[in-house]
């Protein structure tokens, strides 16, 4: 009979325990919201950063909704469920305009609703330059500072020398030669769009190879993959003829759109070269993995082969098949190179000075490096 | 004027170009209808491309030239792929959807894949001529190739050339390639500031003026 009374006792303390525990004050949700504008960006991005407040117990998951306010429009934007781990978590934003007012607002279940628990927004700015990238501009306003300076000391008649490249010599052999074998010259801007800087070096070169093949009377091929570029080259090589003075041996028809497909545009190629065998091929522009096919086509069919372009991964490849390569930057000297206008002869001046320039502070990183200054390095590397 | 109407287009547009990459926010706002532009322009040149397509192989029908057989072959391609291409997009469940991808998967793909699988070829032809060893650059090429070559494909006692073969591809090649990238970096730099300069025509046909 006491046993029986002793767990009674411990039975109704252990109820009271457990009906005092419910009676004592409800849990309050908590939870850090940060709103934040992306500094040095067009105006459309914010960053959400949310850190929960209570014991995954207490509170297991947030509701995040995230919306957009626009010229009195509201839009959701996101809507995401927050697993309780104790860790601030970002949320990246972008609105699609700019001056957007970025809301967030999280919630939490409580009897069965929906509970808003804490809200915050900002509203993006857009920065109207980019001070990352001071470094950039203060070089670009350099180089071009440089460029007009040597540009009006060529002008003035200042002497410039300029190292010689081999490919660019051979250009008038090469055309020679085909003129010799009776042979038509064939030229390809490589295969990328107008927009490739690449491409407009090629078509600069164009202008002088069509010049020398005008003066010979030997016809020129130019075999296209992009629509805009075939109408450049076509009114390059004709403005090319009239300098010559010898409009009458424009064809509009040689200066041909070849194909749109990269491999399409090689067998095009590869065909032209195999029926026509041309003597001389001029390889010049951007080029992909075609390359080869054209090069080693060219080289079947005994042309002497002139290439250049600014893919690295396909200048090992001009250079095992073809007899002359310009390599990278040379492609863009060649119209310099090729006119000897002095002012364009100013601006190679002016890559070669920059180029010093940069390896002066490349080696004067490298050595405050080894000494143990470590911040010249680290704002290159930065 | 003829030259001077391009030259300020040039000038302005390669302004435009400059300050949209250093200005966000302008860049936010008007980059996409620059693009939008260029689309534009390139959806008109696709006719010129057709035309020019046409025109030189009708050319060489019209004269029958002896090689007349592959400018059938390229207006029937030609032809059959746009009709059946636009019939396929008007009707989607029809036979002409099938018929186009058919057309793309068991022709145009394999053509296509045909012309790459040459590479394989070419690549020994070209080393060929590369390797042969009659000058100092020639052999230290050759030496390079080779051990490049065992040490990809290394095992055992071999891999002493998987280890070369890293250094080779991460040091001399790694610093050839970047001295490279810095000369295209600068040349493409120094291109695009002539052309929006005026210092360079060229590309506008004509001589130097």
């Amino acid at each position: 009979m006491k046993k029986i009374a002793v767990l009674i006792i411990i039975i109704a303390f252990a109820l009271m325990s457990a009906y005092g525990q419910n009676d004592s004050a409800p849990i309050e949700p908590k939870c850090k919201l940060e709103v934040e504008d992306v500094k040095n960006d067009g105006g459309t991005k914010a960053e959400v950063y949310i850190t929960p407040q209570n014991n995954p117990e207490e509170v297991d998951e947030y509701n995040l909704k995230i919306f957009s306010e626009f010229e009195g429009q509201k839009r959701k934007l996101k809507d995401i469920k927050i697993i309780n781990n104790q860790k601030r978590i970002r949320i990246p934003v972008n609105t699609d305009n700019v001056n957007t007012n970025v809301i967030a607002e999280v919630y939490v279940q409580q009897e069965g609703q929906s509970v808003k628990i804490n809200s915050a927004s900002v509203k993006t700015k857009g920065a109207w330059f980019d001070i990352k990238l001071i470094n950039s501009f203060v070089a670009a306003i350099f180089f071009i500072s440089l460029i007009m300076y040597l540009v009006s000391r060529a002008r003035k008649g200042g002497s410039l020398f300029v190292r010689k490249i081999p490919g660019l010599e051979e250009i008038d052999n090469a055309v020679g030669r085909a003129t010799e074998m009776g042979k038509p010259v064939f030229y390809i801007p490589g295969l990328s769009t107008i927009r490739d800087v690449a491409t407009i070096a090629s078509l600069n070169i164009l202008r002088s190879v069509g010049q020398k093949v005008a003066h010979y009377a030997t016809p020129l091929k130019v075999l296209n993959r992009d629509p805009v570029v075939l109408g450049v080259a076509q009114e390059v090589v004709h403005e090319a003829y009239l300098s010559a003075g010898r409009p009458d041996l424009y064809n509009e028809d040689d200066v041909y759109f070849a194909a749109g497909s990269q491999f399409a545009f090689a067998s095009v190629a590869q065909g032209a070269m195999v029926r026509e065998k041309p003597g001389a091929v001029f390889l010049l522009g951007m080029f992909w993995a075609e390359s080869l096919i054209l090069a080693e086509t060219a080289n079947s069919v005994g042309a002497i082969q002139i290439a250049g372009t600014d893919a690295t991964a396909q200048i090992p490849f001009f250079i095992a098949s073809c007899d002359y390569t310009l390599i990278g930057e040379e492609l863009y000297a060649a119209s310099a190179y090729l006119s000897r206008a002095p002012k364009l002869l100013g601006t190679l001046k002016a890559q070669d000075y920059f180029k010093a320039v940069l390896l002066a502070v490349t080696i004067l990183a490298l050595i405050t490096n080894l000494i143990g200054i470590d911040f010249i390095i680290d704002y290159i590397l930065k | 004027m003829k030259r001077q109407y391009p030259m300020i287009l040039t000038f302005v547009f390669g302004l435009i170009g400059f300050i949209l990459r250093f200005s966000p926010i302008l860049n936010e706002k008007y980059l996409n209808d620059l693009l939008s532009w260029t689309m534009a322009i390139a959806a008109f040149a696709v006719v010129i491309a057709v035309i020019s397509l046409v025109k030189h192989h009708a050319e060489k029908i019209r004269r029958k030239h002896k090689d007349m057989i592959y400018s059938f072959v390229t207006f029937i391609g030609l032809i059959v792929m746009a009709l059946v291409g636009i019939l396929g997009h008007y009707m989607p469940g029809s036979i002409w959807k099938s018929i186009f991808d058919n057309l793309y998967k068991y022709v145009r793909t394999p053509l296509d894949a045909t012309m790459f699988s040459l590479l394989a070829f070419y690549i020994s032809s070209a080393a060929y001529r590369a390797f042969r060893a009659r000058t100092w650059h020639a052999t230290a090429l050759l030496i390079s190739g080779f051990i490049v070559m065992i040490g990809r494909v290394a095992f055992g006692p071999l891999m002493i050339f998987a280890d070369i073969t890293n250094w080779i591809m991460l040091i001399p090649t790694t610093a050839v390639m970047r001295a490279i990238m810095i000369g295209v970096g600068l040349g493409i730099t120094a291109t695009s500031i002539k052309i929006i300069l005026g210092i360079e025509t060229s590309y506008l046909g004509g001589g130097e003026k």
